[in-house]
């Protein structure tokens, strides 16, 4: 006999999205079809722009949510599974309850942002639709599989408990299934950006150019990234509140663990981040260099700024997050003393970073100045200084790691002093590296200069390879001065996670905005013109307004979410 | 029997997949065939070895012409430069050797040289042709220009 519970869940699953559907179509014909033929149409009070903004915000906010989750729940599934400790599976298990509910609300916002588009932007709509619309039955077929497989994936959990590969099976194709997915809605949303493959007025030549476009492969990879980043840090967040709101030490033990492992994943998965950013960077400047120079020259680059205090943000927390982890490592004093001169490395590397190149200045101000770039400032305004700055930022971070890792053990293996000795070469020459390249970027034309940051990189990259590996080997079967005590970490390093995962929330909001403000007054680049007589690229003061207001709606519907989560653990203690 | 049906579970979306797949490839329409312009040759095809006839096309598809005229005549105008006109390339055997050539049309001139010091710049300067033209190109292109050099000026020599 069929376990019902499996059976039931999935088909709750379907049926939960089905309505969802149904009620979808039914207001389209009922009600748009009605309407009288138009270019554009006005949403009440916010406008069509602003009501747009949020919604679709909103919901890939919770598509990011429902795509990283999944990645970090089968990733700690597949460790437990490897190391065969409860506490994995539990962990993974724990977030996969989550899911469900965000899988709603993630379809119901798809569900008003597919309507809004319809019902406020039907002229663009219908022109989105002529190119896409083979498209559509792929994302169906892809979105009723996401929803068999999450279902199927937290209800088959005991049913296959024996059998742990088939369960991760479900777990990757759940994976596959909603990346694919992704990777389908970034062909329409890339296409608006950097269309190909259609004529300047339009017309289709190509539909794979169109699909795949200039932009199409950064932008996955970048959001494949960004989605275990901001999962690792979500989970981090919500191990967090529980960890706050705990009774007992061993529930604390439990979530201060999980707030850990969330937070490496995030981290682990936001250093590599910046550099999927210059790719696609480089892409919108082989797309169209005047694209390329309004992001970084003209009226979006005071944005790189606030994304640079923001990104520092995460560096700093999560350093201080290790650094505070450390007091609960018995032996991992003998670390503390170089925390200070790290800090201050990260302090000045920040500050480099969000030294704009152009001050805002009155005219008896940038007198006084003497030239148009502070003297002085303008020296780091620039790309060589800034990258310099984030590749020392990377490299701060992950010595701060290496601390943490070895904080309760002693190597014990007899060439430990020879690996010591090359892993601060390596740090040492690879610091070098990312300086003179820095500092020679002064010399050269700018086009020279930023070949220079994929030395910088490739250098970073190396040192993070070479010292981990080295470090594995160094401390196997090391002597533990004792064990990790999890539980005994103070509140603020919680607060601090919590922060982190704003923080993540803030910088997506704030590309989002990057990314669709580029396209300027096209709803489509050089092919369709905005027209609606409300169509303006809004400034960065008010985006930011937009931006905020619309995290706080996300995070009133995750605070929901982890109420939810809570709830239901309870229920099953008591049970 | 019970990881039977989680199994056929398993299988369904990947069916439907598979279905909707077949659908979305049938309904992509076909792509319209590029337009492919006929080349255009300037000047007549010179009367020489397969190389410099070879070179005479890359001078042609690659557009050099529209600066240094059919054949390397010149006579095509850059305002405050030097004579006022950018330099024919017929001559150029005499002042270059195939390799000084061949490194000048990678590098370009970026600056060139004013009439009026205090003038504007030409609005016309050779592009570094690095990196866009192959290493054959190059070599087939600069073997044409050195043959550009007139009869009797060859004789002369």
């Amino acid at each position: 006999m069929v376990d019902k519970k499996v059976f039931k869940g999935v088909v709750k699953g379907l049926l939960k999205i089905s309505i969802i559907f149904i009620i979808l179509v039914v207001f389209i014909l009922l009600f748009v079809k009605s309407l009288p033929e138009t270019d554009y149409r006005e949403f009440p009070l916010l406008g069509s722009r602003i009501a747009i903004w949020i919604i679709a915000q909103l919901h890939l906010l919770f598509a990011a949510f429902v795509l990283g989750i999944p990645i970090f729940a089968v990733i700690t599934e597949f460790i437990g599974m490897r190391t065969k400790d409860a506490k994995y599976d539990n962990l993974a298990r724990e977030f996969t309850k989550l899911l469900s509910f965000a899988f709603t609300i993630t379809a119901i916002f798809g569900a008003i942002l597919f309507f809004l588009i319809v019902l406020l932007y039907p002229k663009f709509f219908d022109y989105m639709e002529k190119i896409f619309s083979p498209t559509f039955y792929l994302y169906c077929a892809l979105i009723f599989g996401e929803v068999v497989y999450t279902y199927l994936y937290y209800y088959s959990w005991d049913t296959l408990s024996q059998k742990k590969g088939l369960h991760l099976v479900i777990g990757i194709l759940l994976n596959v299934f909603g990346t694919a997915l992704m990777f389908l809605a970034n062909s329409w949303a890339t296409f608006m950006m950097s269309p190909g493959g259609v004529t300047d007025k339009g017309k289709l030549l190509n539909f794979w150019s169109a699909f795949m476009n200039h932009t199409w492969w950064p932008i996955n990879i970048h959001r494949v990234i960004a989605n275990i980043c901001f999962g690792g840090f979500i989970v981090a967040a919500y191990a967090a509140y529980r960890f706050l709101s705990a009774k007992t030490q061993e529930e604390k033990a439990h979530y201060d663990w999980m707030g850990y492992t969330g937070n490496f994943i995030g981290v682990s998965a936001l250093i590599p981040l910046p550099f999927a950013g210059y790719w696609l960077g480089r892409e919108i400047y082989a797309f169209n260099e005047q694209m390329g120079i309004v992001m970084m020259g003209g009226i979006f680059s005071w944005l790189f700024i606030i994304q640079a205090i923001l990104i520092a943000v995460l560096f700093i927390g999560t350093n201080y997050y290790f650094w505070v982890g450390m007091n609960r490592i018995a032996g991992a004093k003998r670390f503390v003393k170089y925390q200070l001169s790290m800090l201050i490395i990260l302090f000045v590397c920040v500050a480099i970073w969000m030294t704009p190149h152009t001050l805002v200045a009155s005219l008896a101000e940038a007198r006084k100045i003497g030239a148009a770039h502070h003297p002085l400032l303008g020296v780091f305004g620039i790309m060589s200084a800034k990258n310099t700055a984030v590749n020392i930022i990377i490299l701060t971070t992950f010595l701060s790691f290496i601390f943490y890792r070895r904080a309760n053990k002693i190597d014990v293996v007899n060439w430990a002093k020879t690996g010591k000795l090359i892993q601060s070469i390596i740090f040492g020459l690879v610091a070098a590296v990312v300086i003179f390249f820095g500092v020679y970027g002064y010399f050269v034309p700018a086009i020279t200069r930023i070949g220079f940051s994929v030395y910088q990189v490739l250098a970073v990259l190396f040192a993070l390879v070479s010292v981990t590996t080295i470090d594995i080997f160094l401390f196997r079967r090391a002597k533990k001065t004792g064990e990790i005590e999890w539980g005994k970490i103070p509140p603020r390093s919680q607060y601090v996670l919590i922060l982190l995962a704003v923080t993540v929330v803030l910088l997506m909001g704030l590309m989002g905005y990057l990314r669709s403000g580029l396209r300027q007054e096209w709803h489509i680049y050089t092919i369709m013109h905005d027209t609606h007589p409300g169509a303006y690229t809004p400034t960065l003061g008010f985006a930011s307004q937009i931006i905020s207001i619309t995290c706080l709606i996300f995070f009133s519907f995750v605070a929901f979410i982890f109420w939810l989560g809570e709830k239901s653990k309870k229920n099953n203690y008591e049970k | 029997m019970k990881t039977k049906i989680i199994e056929i579970l398993i299988l369904i979306p990947i069916l439907i997949l598979i279905l909707a797949l077949g659908v979305f490839l049938s309904k992509v329409p076909e792509p319209v065939p590029e337009l492919k312009m006929p080349k255009i040759y300037f000047g007549e095809q010179p009367k020489a070895d397969e190389k410099i006839v070879k070179g005479w096309k890359i001078y042609n598809e690659k557009g050099c012409f529209f600066c240094h005229g059919i054949e390397g005549k010149g006579d095509i105008k850059n305002p405050n430069s030097k004579g006022g006109k950018i330099s024919p390339l017929q001559l150029v055997a005499e002042g270059y050797t195939k390799e000084e050539l061949k490194g000048l049309i990678l590098r370009g001139t970026r600056d060139i040289a004013k009439e009026n010091k205090n003038g504007p710049n030409p609005p016309i300067n050779m592009p570094a042709w690095k990196g866009v033209l192959s290493n054959e190109e190059l070599d087939v292109l600069s073997e044409y220009l050195m043959s550009l050099i007139p009869k009797e000026k060859k004789e002369e020599w």
